[in-house]
């Protein structure tokens, strides 16, 4: 067997994108099909992982949902293991191959504020963890309009 | 010109950002490298795509973004169903050649 995304000939890449609901979806998987493709990048150019966060991914961070009781206490609790055991792989994938850690969503209307609240907290958070290490390096969050 | 000296319709290498899921037509893939004369994607979405080798080592000099999925069943597969990297190179490398349209 081989691994069919071997980017190791690809001499121009700078950006690799996934999807938080993938990596969720994958579970522990996730880490190990990444680091894969990871450890096979060999352009000399600087990396960029980019993650795209849906509403699913954040809702339970949402300011609303968690003052209107949408979101329950334990709720959050479980989603908020989710994103510690997500940022420990970014963590893992870092020692693999370095790379800027860009958290995308795609924003509109009156959910936009929201999701960019849920996830400057999702980042704080990390941050809170860091004497952990989950926080492989500072994520930048990125915003576009859909 | 006439006849065999008609050239095709997109004379450079199509280029830009190409998206493909659940595609199986590896056959579809190999025409088009020859009949564009190679692939410059500069981006691709991949999910569940069969000749994601094939789409890589055609767009190796090119390719700056790729968009991949963990649950990508094709992330792992066989050189025996992908295409050994010989046969990559030689449709790659495979020298562009007139075609009659509609013939």
């Amino acid at each position: 067997m081989c691994w069919a995304l071997d980017l190791s000939r690809n001499s121009s890449l700078r950006t690799l994108e996934t999807t938080a609901a993938s990596i969720t979806t994958a579970g522990e998987a996730a880490s190990g099909f990444l680091k894969t493709v990871l450890s096979t990048v060999t352009s000399p150019l600087p990396l960029e992982l980019v993650i795209d966060y849906g509403m699913s991914e954040v809702h339970c961070y949402r300011a609303s949902y968690i003052r209107l009781g949408i979101v329950s206490q334990n709720e959050r609790a479980a989603d908020a293991l989710v994103q510690q055991e997500r940022f420990k792989a970014f963590s893992e994938m870092y020692a693999v191959r370095q790379f800027r850690l860009v958290l995308r969503a795609g924003v509109s209307g009156r959910f936009a504020q929201g999701i960019v609240w849920a996830l400057e907290s999702i980042v704080k958070e990390a941050r809170m963890n860091e004497k952990s290490n989950y926080l492989p390096c500072e994520p930048v969050i990125q915003y576009f309009a859909c | 010109m006439a006849g065999a000296d008609l050239v095709p319709l997109s004379v450079p290498p199509l280029c830009g950002r190409l998206t493909l899921k659940c595609f199986a037509k590896e056959k579809l893939v190999k025409d088009m490298i020859t009949f564009f004369w190679g692939l410059r994607f500069r981006y691709m979405d991949l999910f569940r795509v069969k000749c994601v080798r094939l789409l890589l080592d055609t767009c190796a000099d090119t390719l700056e973004g790729l968009r991949l999925y963990p649950t990508d069943p094709y992330g792992e597969e066989s050189f025996s169903r992908g295409g050994s990297s010989k046969q990559t190179q030689a449709i790659i490398h495979r020298k562009p050649r007139s075609r009659v349209l509609g013939s």
